[in-house]
């Protein structure tokens, strides 16, 4: 654990995989985000948290354009992200939205080849890469079994996994995962979380909104806390997990212990 | 993925073979294998082949390709099983202009009934798309809107037949989608359908990741703006051009996307043929039984498909709800 860590401090030191300057986003005429400057470190696995609406899945999404900022600049590896082309961004940036739709009549294998678009033609006709590209991101997620099965008749857990088996196809530098835990049964958000923290560990930038704390603490580099459109704080999670700062935020009264397994902090709501 | 290959082979011996009985009901009966030679050689014995029932098979087999195609694309971007090219204010709005035009002039003004019926089209087409094109694209809001502009183009069409009687006639032949008298001449119209209907394939990939949602599609790098308005002009021109042609034939462009959707499942690149090829084969068989089924009177396309569609429809919310 050590040693992960001291490798988290180095890449917490790289340059910003993105990086967000004055950004302000509005829903028509509501303003989301206000004056919003952070940068997501490269090859390390942020959460995000901050309570409901304080914009963390809005700022995701205008991570990947499907909300344009209002003012302020994204740039991408130092690009601005205006200069890419929106396959070029994809090639760059996958995005697993927070509702997962449920295709009609497509496989498992299907979905996850569709992350193959950004790097296919027109036809989406799979070449060798691609098909390599497929079978490894369902063997990673182990759906490889439910590869042909439709994915309307899977579970909700199995469901998840194989949303992200396809943006692991997409065989991106940077991943966002807009609270990819939420409906999952504790056995799979564990799963879930150590997959992104092994993303990184492989040199992605992960950026997750997540809910739950303590495993924020545990299993991320990097934590942005936002509340009300704003950024309250990012940093390592020892230097985050403060109970002033939980308090203000999330108007709680707790103290941080040491995670007996991990050492990370651990949160403990006072009465 | 794997079975597309043998439904959509069967698809085509369905549609030859519904082709084949389109040559051979009617009011004369001919026996295949007659008919295949007459249509081959067509010397002067073969009158009712050649200048009848081969044009207008093949203007059936277009049209419900069309209409197979229209309904899959609009299907496609609305992201619900329901919509239809019936929604897109074509249909009705080309109703009403020819009704207008037929109550203007009293006579005259055949010839230029299917002009007319696509410029409506044409309007009505553009009604809802300047109605939506102020806010962000809502497949709900463009799906309702859709129906509201159809039926209040229906209901003005329906007060003026029932306030101006006179030509009522004309316009409600007009306005009942018929192949009845259509010939060689509306065969060149109809063959603008075809690279149409080959466009609708560029869309068969950004359609698919549309169907993963707005958002996951962005992600993957749809541009949905230009691929919306693409795949709803396509629809738009492929259901003018048919209303222009043989009125306004409904339920297809619902029926038979669906009906593919069910045979080789949501991939556009499949489903797009499937479901022109089902299209086609609704379309010649309603046509078909229509002639078939009290000669010498005919049933007109457009009522046979309606009395199949709706019942289908209804059953299709059933099992949807």
């Amino acid at each position: 654990m050590q040693i992960s860590n001291n490798h988290s401090q180095d890449r917490l030191e790289q340059n910003p995989a993105i990086s967000v300057v004055d950004l302000t986003l509005r829903y028509g005429s509501v303003p989301i985000i206000e004056n919003l400057s952070l940068d997501f470190p490269k090859g390390a696995f942020t959460a995000l948290i901050g309570p409901n609406g304080c914009g963390k899945s809005t700022l995701l999404k205008s991570l990947t354009r499907i909300l344009p900022p209002v003012t302020g600049s994204i740039a991408i590896d130092g690009i601005p992200m205006g200069d890419y082309s929106a396959k070029a961004l994809a090639r760059n940036i996958a995005f697993l939205p927070q509702v997962l739709p449920v295709p009609d009549g497509i496989t498992v294998r299907q979905l996850v080849a569709y992350g193959r678009s950004p790097h296919n033609d027109i036809w989406g006709r799979l070449g060798g890469g691609d098909t390599a590209a497929i079978e490894a991101a369902l063997a990673q997620l182990e759906v490889t079994e439910l590869a042909d099965r439709y994915v309307a008749d899977l579970s909700g857990g199995q469901r998840q996994r194989v949303w992200i088996a396809m943006i692991v196809a997409q065989q991106t530098p940077i991943i966002l995962l807009d609270e990819p835990t939420t409906f999952l049964d504790i056995n799979h958000q564990v799963e879930v979380l150590r997959f992104a923290r092994s993303l990184a560990a492989q040199g992605k930038t992960v950026v997750a909104v997540l809910h739950d704390l303590n495993q924020a603490f545990r299993y991320a580099d990097n934590i942005a806390v936002m509340k009300g459109g704003k950024l309250v704080a990012s940093g390592r999670p020892d230097a985050v997990a403060r109970p002033e700062l939980l308090h203000d935020v999330f108007s709680i009264d707790c103290s941080i212990i040491k995670d007996p397994e991990s050492a990370t902090p651990m949160l403990v709501i006072k009465d | 993925m794997m079975r597309a290959v043998p439904v959509i082979a069967t698809l085509i011996l369905l549609l030859a073979a519904s082709s084949l009985a389109a040559l051979c009901i009617g009011v004369t009966m001919i026996s295949p294998l007659a008919a295949v030679k007459m249509a081959w050689l067509h010397d002067a014995a073969d009158f009712v082949i050649w200048q009848h029932r081969l044009p207008r098979s093949l203007i059936a087999i277009l049209i419900g390709a069309a209409l197979g195609t229209a309904g899959t694309l609009i299907q496609g971007v609305i992201r619900n099983p329901l919509a239809s090219p019936d929604i897109l204010g074509v249909t009705q709005g080309a109703g009403l202009a020819v009704t207008v035009v037929l109550l203007l002039v009293q006579s005259g003004a055949q010839g230029w009934l299917p002009l007319i019926a696509c410029l409506g089209g044409a309007g009505g087409a553009l009604l809802l798309t300047a109605y939506n094109s102020g806010m962000a694209f809502s497949p709900v809001r463009f799906a309702l809107s859709g129906v509201a502009v159809s039926l209040t183009f229906a209901s003005v069409t329906e007060f003026l037949l029932l306030t101006y009687p006179v030509e009522i006639n004309t316009a409600l032949l007009a306005l009942t989608g018929s192949l009845w008298a259509r010939g060689w001449t509306h065969l060149a119209p109809s063959l603008l359908l075809v690279p149409l209907i080959g466009a609708g394939f560029l869309l068969a990939k950004p359609l698919d990741l549309i169907g993963l949602g707005d958002e996951a599609a962005t992600g993957l790098g749809v541009g949905l703006r230009p691929v919306r308005l693409f795949a709803i002009a396509l629809s738009v021109l492929l259901t003018g051009i048919s209303v222009s042609v043989i009125g306004p034939v409904t339920f297809v462009g619902l029926m038979a996307p669906h009906l593919a959707r069910r045979l080789v499942g949501g991939a556009h690149l499949t489903l797009i043929p499937t479901a022109a090829l089902a299209g086609a084969i609704i379309v010649v068989l309603a046509d078909t039984l229509g002639r078939g089924l009290a000669p010498p009177m005919e049933i007109p396309v457009g009522v046979l498909t309606a009395v199949i569609g709706a019942p289908y429809f209804l059953w299709l919310l059933f099992r949807i709800r």
